[in-house]
């Protein structure tokens, strides 16, 4: 139990280790306090951005710099400071610590553990603010993060350095795409970071919990502001997020890093602003909201490998009101970023999940990235999927199909039901190679058409289970010859004639059934 | 830059001081460029001194030493 | 002798009353008659029952193909169920070795968990421990700097103090 004894003689230590310090400090007094906000007389070398230290040990961030006073956001002691209170210069902006003791701790914007655990020894300390890597120290993305849902790595494909922006509706399955990404990590080298911006701290606790539970923690650190934070802290949380991410970056790592999201922290800068009296613009946003996401999202890039080839990989999430991305902060990233996903509730309530709009989705980049074998079975989806949907709507209008457009839309829908995705249930990239080969091919036509995405997990058991050493001798860099095509066909078609047999007689008969009522209907 | 020589220097101490006291205070904050002198007694510091010259604070204090001790042993 | 004389009698009368030519007509008839009937009855008769009798036998064969046929399809059967009983229990074995490797994924993940808040709670028993002992230490620090602040209140002297004004001031003299 606790050691009595060496408690007093930690204490002795300490005391005597205490060392002398500089008397010698500039000084300032508070002569207003609000909101969070401090106006300090005084302090007139201060630098913008710079740590202030408030009498009780409390912490604030200069942000306007006025010609008799200096106003402050506090991160801490709001009720605390009062007006008179001295003010000290620090000479630092804020730091945060970092070190591989972060990955499976849960910390707030400062760096300090809020899980309830030991303290986390810092290795070192980096600025919380910090320019982008130089045009000459990037690289060319070139290596692919899967994310494991197959409707984005065959078609809104992410390489490692790259920022892909996902956009949508609230409870589209925004961070769920997210935390799958995170999830699917695991054994890929990639460090993650989860920002969380103003979230509830219900659905926080649900996330870590996940993280915790699929082992996934031991490569993630989990930045977390909630919503019952101060609005500086949540200001500072994404860029505390990103420096930490720098510290794997430079050391040559890959890194992940999500930030959730964003709308909440350019609302938490709008209430900063506000309260310090900056002019609002549009939407009462202040007039650098652009700049705050521009430059946060500049500092995720792909390092050339003279630099050691490390990369952040950034995936900020924006939500929408209402689907409506020409919104001021939906449009400012969207143009910041790489590309995005982009969430639409209506498909996800008709049940296609991940609720991707394959039509406006983009990846700018990610497409150099993909690995070999998947671009090229992938080309034709997204044209074949759009010809799909330009079908789909026009046919609504119920008209008499010729064969050829009914076998069009049919596959159409199993091609829309072989990218629906449980949640937690990633693919890998090979078990990808053998759906979309599957999924397009002729084989198809014989299964029946609610069944495919039974079918599809079902498929991928029976090659776990039965033909591992098909799944071997895929090689993702490399195209799918027509030998192994036939290959994984042939496998499909065994599993197809085994576990489809009755239920395509009963399609059979619904056919039939089918065909007469249309025939009498012809008559 | 104004002139510092408006400047008034607090100085704080724990007691009246003696005038051989008062005269090392003058000297020091003469040499800082401050023509005036506030002196403020504050029981409250324990021991030492503390001067205010603009935006500077030079706290020689026992009460902040023993805040600083106590502050590096709990941290 | 009246036996006899009767006897003789008639055989004197039916020699009277049947000419030989009559007979011989008769005869003659009796053939004609014969041949006639035969050719007419009895042939279309005869033919009749056998086209029956072979009738009859085709049917007999066809009953015996039928039945060999029934018979063959009936080993076949045999086969095609041995063969599906096979099938079967490939496709049991499947699903068995399937489902034991999902078994095995869920007890592997099960155990990982429970590992975990093993882990968790053992780390967090740990840091509160430690909770405890800064707790102590922090008041044992506020107890002596209370203490101190007391005595250093009473013993310095309006000479230590001067002393120490007179130190900082220098060693801030020297810093500038």
């Amino acid at each position: 139990m606790v050691d009595v004894k060496a408690i007093g003689k930690t204490i002795v230590e300490k005391v005597q280790s205490a060392n002398g310090y500089s008397d010698e400090r500039t000084c300032g007094r508070i002569i207003y306090s609000g909101d969070g906000i401090i106006h300090i007389s005084g302090l007139s070398d201060v630098k913008y951005n710079e740590l202030l230290e408030v009498q009780g040990g409390y912490k604030a961030l200069a942000l306007n710099l006025e010609m008799d006073s200096v106003g402050a956001v506090l991160f801490s002691g709001e009720d605390k400071v009062r007006f008179g209170d001295l003010v000290y210069s620090t000479g630092k902006t804020v730091q945060m610590p970092v070190g591989e003791g972060f990955l499976g701790r849960i910390v707030d914007p400062l760096g300090e553990p809020i899980d309830g655990l030991s303290d986390i020894e810092a290795e070192d300390y980096r600025p919380v603010e910090f320019p982008a890597p130089a045009i000459m120290d990037r690289g060319k993305v070139n290596k692919p993060l899967q994310t494991g849902i197959l409707a984005i790595d065959s078609m809104i494909p992410i390489g490692r350095g790259q920022r892909e922006l996902i956009i949508g509706d609230r409870q589209t399955g925004k961070t769920a795409i997210a935390i799958d990404t995170i999830l699917n990590q695991k054994g890929e080298n990639v460090i993650c970071i989860y920002v969380s911006i103003g979230q509830k701290a219900s659905s926080l606790a649900k996330i870590i919990t996940t993280l915790r539970n699929r082992g996934a923690m031991e490569y993630t650190c989990v930045v977390c502001s909630t919503a019952d934070d101060d609005a500086p802290l949540q200001y500072l949380a994404p860029y505390s997020g990103c420096a930490l991410a720098e510290y794997f970056m430079y050391r040559g790592k890959d890194v992940l890093i999500v930030y959730d999201d964003l709308s909440k922290h350019a609302v938490a800068y709008r209430t900063m602003s506000l309260l310090l009296k900056r002019p609002a613009g549009r939407e009462a946003y202040p007039g650098d909201v652009f700049y705050l996401h521009s430059r946060l999202l500049e500092r995720a890039a792909k390092l050339s490998p003279e630099k050691g080839g490390g990369s952040i990989t950034a995936l900020p999430i924006v939500e929408t009101l209402a689907g409506d991305i020409s919104a001021y902060i939906p449009t400012n990233v969207i143009s910041i970023t790489d590309g995005q996903i982009y969430l639409e509730s209506e498909l996800f309530n008709s049940g296609v999940r991940p609720a991707v709009n394959v039509g406006l989705s983009v990846s700018r980049v990610g497409g150099s990235a993909q690995r070999a074998a998947i671009r090229q079975i992938s080309g034709q989806l997204r044209v074949n999927l759009a010809q799909y949907r330009e079908l789909a709507i026009f046919m609504q209008f119920g008209s008499d199909l010729d064969a050829e457009t009914q076998k069009t839309l049919n596959r159409g829908a199993k091609m829309t039901d072989t990218l629906k995705q449980r949640q937690y249930l990633n693919y890998s990239v090979r078990e990808m190679i053998v759906l979309l080969t599957v999924s397009q091919s002729d084989l198809v036509d014989k299964i029946p058409e609610k069944k495919m995405t039974a079918y599809n997990e079902g498929l991928l058991d029976y090659i776990h289970a039965n033909h591992a050493d098909l799944l071997e001798k895929i090689d993702p860099d490399k195209k799918v010859d027509e030998e192994l095509r036939a290959e994984i066909l042939n496998v499909a078609e065994d599993y197809v004639n085994c576990s489809v047999g009755e239920d395509s007689h009963q399609a059979d008969a619904e056919a039939e059934a089918e065909s007469v009522e249309n025939a009498s209907d012809v008559k | 830059m104004t002139n510092k020589n408006n400047i008034t220097a607090n100085v704080i101490l724990a007691r009246t001081p003696d005038a051989e006291t008062e005269a090392m205070i003058e000297k020091f904050v003469q040499e800082r460029g401050c023509g005036k002198v506030k002196y403020e007694i504050d029981k409250s510091i324990i021991g030492g001194v503390i001067i205010y010259i603009g935006d500077t604070v030079f706290d020689g204090s026992v009460r902040s030493r023993l805040d600083k001790i106590k502050s590096d042993v709990t941290a | 002798m009246y036996v006899e004389l009767v006897g003789n009698q008639m055989l004197a009368s039916i020699g009277e009353l049947v000419e030989w030519e009559s007979v011989v007509c008769h005869l003659i008839a009796l053939i004609i008659l014969t041949v006639g009937l035969y050719l007419l009855l009895f042939k279309p008769v005869k033919r009749m029952i056998k086209e029956r009798q072979d009738k009859i036998k085709n049917i007999e064969k066809e009953n015996s193909d039928l039945n060999a046929e029934v018979k063959k399809m009936k080993d076949s059967t045999a086969v095609v169920l041995s063969e599906a009983k096979k099938e079967a229990a490939v496709i049991h074995e499947n699903a068995v070795k399937a489902a034991n490797q999902k078994a095995d994924d869920i007890l592997a993940e099960a155990k990982n968990q429970a590992k975990n808040l093993i882990d968790r709670t053992e780390k967090e028993l740990d840091e509160e421990r430690r909770g405890l002992q800064t707790d102590i230490e922090r008041q044992i620090t506020d107890v002596s700097m209370a203490v101190a602040e007391k005595i250093l209140e009473r013993d310095i002297s309006p000479e230590d103090d001067k002393k120490m004004i007179a130190e900082c001031l220098a060693q801030w003299s020297k810093e500038q």
